[in-house]
């Protein structure tokens, strides 16, 4: 068991180049059915394509976005149902607001064949364009309604690599072509309730949408035969909340918190192995666990045209490992040396409005970090746990430069316009808000 | 069979979560009602008024001028959203609407005054509201057969802060209504200043300093008008525009107040408090800033200073409480200690 665990994580992840001996179908079969049947119900696997993941846990709303998504103390807009739903009950007039956005994404990797012996990583990108905010908010006489979709998720991400040589026993990595998009949509019904004059609470329930497609195509080294290849094409749902309370110590200063949770979503995944002709097909279910975030924030208004503010958000995305399955090298590595660090994230920002014709004019400003969430492997210095460092090469924080502004025409229709700028990952997002 | 770890924390988040919902409910069930802000009240004032209630809109323009007195254009309420604020031609125009004319011209003068308001706007209401408020003063040239007497009993009493005065007089046989006027000088009764009551009582807004005086008679629409009664007299310490004055200079004590600026907000109230001299929520502001001010300093002058403005609170209201909710319990004691 423990040498065809080892061999079949060679076949599938890497091998010696010059190695002749080939399993025979049935042998591949067995072995596949006897390390399927002893894996854990759940996780996403240890494949590359599920080491830089990227979330979008940043509040909704180009105002918000543009403010360095600090939001939390703040929570004066229709997109407080989803950044802090006790925030809804200053709103005092029913409102719709959308946001759409644009966001280009950037990894890097290790693609061709020496890129690791010389440290050499590619960048690869992709983007996508979101509808990524949705909401109706409806003020009662100490109750606020709000009915949204947002997307907190809208992740897309494509490479191929030429198979890096490892540099240990003759090893090298088949050449992969992987593909990746994940959704992850909320429709939300969410509520603020005023307690006192100076405290409010809020909660929401959301109906999540965890939608999961994924390609990975394992070639041999000259890319005439496919090793194997894996898919997912599945979605799941969940029922997920967040909850949210505001404090205003005075009509300048308030401070919020806010807990949000993901959800746990299970998709069916598959891989077809081919080895000298055979054709063999096995599933098993996925589980992710999409982070929860929890933060608080501040806001303080030191002149009637000028507000600042302050968050510390928390998230968890060190669920995303918990129930990790070992696809490959299952004999040489534990799921522990898998790692996702928590992050913690620090946001602030700013708003000046002018009124220009009577009409209010903002410029916004705000900065905030993102701590690296990728996978990391850490390994001892074996030929395997080389090639899975190669295959998880982690990533870099960055840091977020946000700048925005925003209009409010006639009283009633307000446009929001922000851009937000990382090395490695840029967003630009517009928005609207007309009240009734 | 091990439990997985995983599970159990998620199932340890979820416990978590509930327990908040359930204190959040535990909480919001036992809320007590709370005052709404003022652009709240003037929105929902605004859309009163559109809909046609505007007894209810006066209510609501009242509680958003209680909540914020100075009217403004483009004042921020939340957010990107600012708005014109004009709740005296708003309330002006809420009394026009329920044909109260005689409330309604103050509220116009002082949105004049105030000058937020477009005064083109303002003005035309106001020549309205006077031109009926005449109008509907019956001449007194009407002949009367049988006339209603003369009301007797005729009281003048100063009411308020300032620039209010109160007249009630006994109801006189016959009287479908009482017909009042007021003059400063004796001499300038004019059917400008004419008020019609239906009830033996009326109060007077909007006047100056000094000696007012009023008379009033019954009219019949029958019978015509009758006598006026004996004039009476009343000595205003404090006009309309003191009054005013003295409002706004409470406005920012209490702004100061709630923004930490406690000795600020001492001086500020100490100058509303001379014109609003028995005013206790005036005068429990300015102890509650000098007791915050020992309690914070530990300064002896303050404590004497506080315990002497709770002691006017008492002299004005002895039942006054301070409200445990936004005031330290030490300062609710060294009030009580003075009881």
């Amino acid at each position: 068991m423990t040498r065809n665990i080892r061999d079949r994580g060679r076949r599938f992840g890497a091998r010696a180049t010059g190695h002749q001996g080939w399993w025979s179908g049935t042998a591949v079969l067995a072995m596949l059915l006897i390390v399927i049947c002893a894996m854990p119900a759940a996780a996403q696997t240890n494949e590359e394509n599920y080491g830089q993941l990227e979330f979008n846990f940043v509040t909704p709303g180009a105002r918000a976005t543009a403010m360095g998504g600090a939001f939390i103390g703040l929570a004066d807009d229709a997109t407080a149902a989803e950044s802090n739903p006790a925030g809804l009950v200053i709103l005092s007039r029913p409102e719709i607001s959308f946001e759409y956005k644009f966001i280009d994404y950037s990894r890097e990797m290790y693609l061709d064949e020496n890129s690791w012996l010389e440290n050499r990583k590619s960048t690869i990108s992709d983007n996508a364009s979101i509808p990524a905010f949705f909401s109706y908010v409806h003020p009662f006489e100490r109750f606020t309604l709000s009915v949204y979709r947002n997307e907190t998720v809208n992740f897309k991400q494509s490479f191929m690599t030429s198979g890096p040589q490892v540099g240990i026993d003759d090893l090298r990595l088949f050449p992969v072509d992987s593909s990746l998009e994940m959704k992850l949509t909320n429709l939300g019904v969410g509520g603020g309730f005023k307690v006192t004059e100076k405290f409010f609470v809020g909660a929401s329930v959301r109906y999540s949408t965890f939608d999961l497609n994924t390609d990975l195509t394992r070639w041999d080294f000259d890319r005439t035969s496919i090793e194997n290849r894996s898919n997912v094409d599945d979605s799941d749902n969940a029922i997920t909340f967040n909850l949210g309370m505001l404090y205003t110590f005075s009509p300048k200063f308030s401070a919020g918190w806010v807990y949000r949770n993901g959800g746990e979503y299970d998709v069916d995944w598959s891989i077809v192995v081919d080895p000298a002709g055979a054709n063999v097909m096995l599933d098993e279910k996925l589980k992710f666990n999409i982070p929860e975030v929890y933060g608080v924030g501040l806001s303080w208004r030191p002149l009637d045209a000028l507000v600042l503010a302050f968050d510390v958000v928390r998230v968890n995305y060190s669920e995303l490992s918990d129930n990790l399955i070992l696809i490959y090298n299952t004999d040489t590595q534990t799921k522990d040396q898998y790692n996702i660090d928590d992050a913690t994230e620090v946001h602030l920002g700013g708003e000046y409005t002018w009124l220009v014709g009577g009409m209010p004019l903002s410029a916004r400003a705000g900065v905030y970090n993102d701590p690296d969430s990728s996978m990391t492997f850490s390994g001892d210095g074996s030929g395997n746990s080389e090639a899975t460092r190669i295959r998880f090469p982690g990533g870099d924080d960055q840091v977020h430069v946000t700048v925005g502004t925003g209009l409010v025409i006639k009283d009633r229709l307000q446009f929001d316009a922000a851009y937000d700028y990382a090395d490695l990952q840029k967003q630009f997002s517009i928005s609207a808000i007309y009240r009734f | 069979m091990m439990a997985r770890p995983g599970r159990s924390e998620s199932g340890r988040r979820w416990l978590r979560a509930a327990s908040v919902c359930l204190a959040l409910s535990l909480l919001l069930s036992s809320a007590p009602l709370i005052a709404d802000s003022w652009y709240e009240e003037y929105d929902r004032g605004l859309k009163q008024l559109r809909k046609g209630d505007a007894a209810t809109a006066a209510v609501a323009f009242q509680a958003a001028l209680a909540d914020r007195s100075t009217p403004g254009r483009r004042v921020r309420a939340y957010g990107m959203r600012y708005l014109d604020y004009f709740p005296h031609l708003m309330l002006g125009r809420s009394y026009i609407e329920m044909q109260r004319f005689d409330m309604a011209v103050p509220e116009l003068e002082a949105a004049l005054a105030a000058g937020a308001a477009p005064a083109g706007e303002v003005r035309p209401l106001l020549e309205q509201a006077r031109q009926e408020v005449a109008r509907r003063a019956l001449p007194a040239a009407v002949a009367a057969a049988d006339p209603p007497p003369a009301p007797s009993g005729l009281l003048a009493v100063s009411e308020g802060v300032g620039g209010r005065v109160r007249l009630n007089w006994n109801g006189a046989d016959g009287a479908e209504y009482y017909e009042v006027q007021s003059s400063t000088t004796g001499e300038d009764w004019t059917d400008e200043r004419s008020v019609r009551a239906t009830e033996p009582t009326v109060l007077l807004s909007g006047l100056p300093r000094g000696e007012i005086r009023g008379r009033v008679r019954s009219v019949s629409t029958k019978d015509g008008a009758g006598p006026w009664s004996p004039v009476v007299t009343a000595n205003l310490a404090v006009g309309e525009a003191e009054a005013r004055a003295a409002g706004e200079k409470f406005e920012a004590g209490r702004a100061s107040m709630e923004n930490g600026r406690y000795a600020e907000a001492a001086a500020a109230l100490t100058e509303a408090a001379a014109v609003m001299e028995n005013h206790a929520h005036c005068l429990a502001m300015i102890g509650t800033c000098h007791a915050t001010l020992h309690f914070l300093k530990n300064d002896p002058v303050s404590k004497t200073e506080a315990q002497r403005w709770f002691r006017r609170v008492l002299d004005a209201d002895p039942s006054f409480r301070l409200d445990e909710r936004r005031v330290s319990p030490k300062i609710v004691r060294m009030l009580d200690s003075l009881r």
